[in-house]
């Protein structure tokens, strides 16, 4: 039995397979994606707990899909959480303004997001 | 002139010789490929078996060590294969997992190889490896990343300077800011944003150190110190802040002056930034000064920027608007409050409480 399910969106291949091996080794069912369209698209058809989403992907960007999910309401449930590079006070205002529920900020610690997404989805992780 | 007459069979012999040698060469190179692929493929699969590993080290998973010591002890072919992937990784995790890496790298001798190759001929090599020693996060070899500050190689230069800013050590604050002066043979004279990021990097050990370059007959390298101070958050350093602003008259100085003053001031600022939002002022200074009214807030900051919606320079009205819509509910009702009004004042509150709308995906309130 999984904790949730959880989706991956990061256009860089070692960010994604670690975040998602981190999950899978927590406990959480992952589908992970390469871009902004992709991700969307998989929101809707896997309807995720919660979504990890990179700011800065190609097609459409991480704020753009979490705009569509706070959108629609179908999804209405669906946490997201906001994995970026981007450090900057106006960046994370941003974030948090479209309807972030957490805001990472790279270099991160597996750890901590893993603690970040059990809160979330009011569940402690396996390990 | 002499005619030299070949026998055939010579002419012959050549031929052949020639054909032979021919495929030779082409036996070479496909028995050479062939090998290279086999030689892919095995290390694609050997790869895979060691992501795991990878994997498991960078997310912290490796409580036990057993990957790590797998790592640790890879035959030099493999570990040049991964190290990409670690360095890449090491730049994208913090805490023990990035701590793991670094053991990684120093069982394989990257911390010797780096540190000799901050010397080596090619310009590409030495910023590698000053990338390298920032990234391990070494320290000690900050003053041997220093001097590259100077590097002949532009690229060498910019990236010593970045890993110092990743070294954070304070006595790299002095040569950071003697970097952003030209020197000689194209040497020196890096770009002031590389600088101040790499000085913000110094932490709070390096504030005095910054202030002191506000004194500096250069323009560029006082800017540069009073974007450091804002953005480093060295509220030690307001008051020298606060003292260049009444006597500055350089613009650019000004404008990253009144940025720090945005950044570590308060409402006892609002004074400061007020004068410098006036006509008098060049548009960046002015929008420097707005842009610090609207991280300061509070009810003197949103009466100047209400009174700036009206200004006859279109952008400085529009970005008075903005500031207002951060401030969230107090700024938005002062927009709402001035919407309806003709005029200049009016136009630039419709366009801020448009921008707000746009922003929040949210439907357009004008009272």
């Amino acid at each position: 039995m999984t904790q949730g399910t959880v989706l991956v969106a990061d256009d860089d291949d070692d960010i994604r397979d670690l975040v998602a091996f981190k999950l899978e080794s927590a406990g959480y069912a992952v589908e992970a994606t390469s871009d902004g369209d992709q991700a969307w698209t998989r929101v809707q058809e896997v309807r995720p707990d919660l979504a990890i989403l990179d700011v800065m992907m190609p097609g459409l960007s991480g704020l753009d899909v979490l705009r569509r999910i706070r959108a629609d309401e179908a999804l209405a449930s669906t946490r997201v959480i906001l994995l970026t590079a981007r450090a900057r006070e106006v960046d994370v205002d941003a974030g948090f303004s479209t309807g972030a529920d957490d805001y990472v900020v790279k270099p991160f610690s597996p750890r901590e997001l893993i603690h970040r997404v059990a809160a979330l989805l009011g569940g402690g992780p396996r390990r | 002139m002499t005619q030299v007459h070949l026998q055939p069979w010579i002419l012959q012999l050549a031929l052949w010789l020639m054909l032979g040698v021919a495929v030779v060469l082409l036996l070479i190179i496909a028995f050479a490929r062939l090998t290279r692929r086999r030689r892919t493929r095995r290390q694609s699969g050997e790869l895979r078996t060691l992501r795991r590993d990878i994997l498991e080290v960078a997310s912290g998973d490796d409580e036990e060590g057993a990957a790590r010591r797998r790592l640790d002890t890879l035959p030099p072919r493999l570990f040049r294969a991964v190290l990409p992937t670690l360095i890449g990784l090491l730049s994208k995790v913090r805490g023990a997992p990035a701590r793991a890496i670094v053991t990684i790298l120093i069982a394989h001798g990257a911390v010797t190889l780096a540190l000799n190759d901050l010397t080596a001929r090619s310009g590409t090599r030495r910023a590698q490896s000053a990338w390298m020693l920032g990234l391990m996060r070494r320290d000690r070899s900050v003053h041997r990343v220093i001097p590259l500050l100077e590097d002949r190689d532009r690229g060498a230069a910019v990236t010593a300077a970045r890993s110092l800013g990743m070294l954070g050590d304070p006595r790299a604050a002095s040569p950071l800011v003697e970097a952003l002066q030209p020197g000689a043979r194209g040497r020196g004279g890096l770009p002031s944003w590389v600088v101040v990021e790499a000085l913000v990097g110094l932490g709070p050990g390096a504030a005095t150190e910054i202030g002191d370059a506000l004194h500096r007959e250069d323009p560029t390298t006082r800017a540069a110190a009073a974007l450091a101070l804002g953005l480093g958050q060295h509220v030690s350093q307001l008051p020298r802040v606060r003292e260049l602003v009444e006597h500055e008259r350089s613009p650019d100085v000004l404008a990253a002056a009144a940025e720090a003053i945005g950044q570590l001031g308060s409402l006892q600022d609002v004074d400061a930034l007020t004068r410098l939002s006036g006509v008098d002022f060049p548009r960046a200074v002015r929008s420097a000064a707005l842009r610090s009214l609207g991280e300061i807030g509070g009810a003197p900051a949103r009466d100047v920027l209400s009174g700036l919606l009206a200004d006859e320079d279109p952008r400085i009205g529009d970005l008075a608007a903005e500031q207002l819509c951060q401030q969230g509910t107090p700024g938005l009702e002062v927009l709402r409050g001035l919407a309806q009004g003709a005029g200049a004042q009016g136009a630039s509150a419709r366009y801020g409480l448009m921008v707000d709308s746009l922003r929040r995906d949210r439907p357009l309130e004008m009272a």
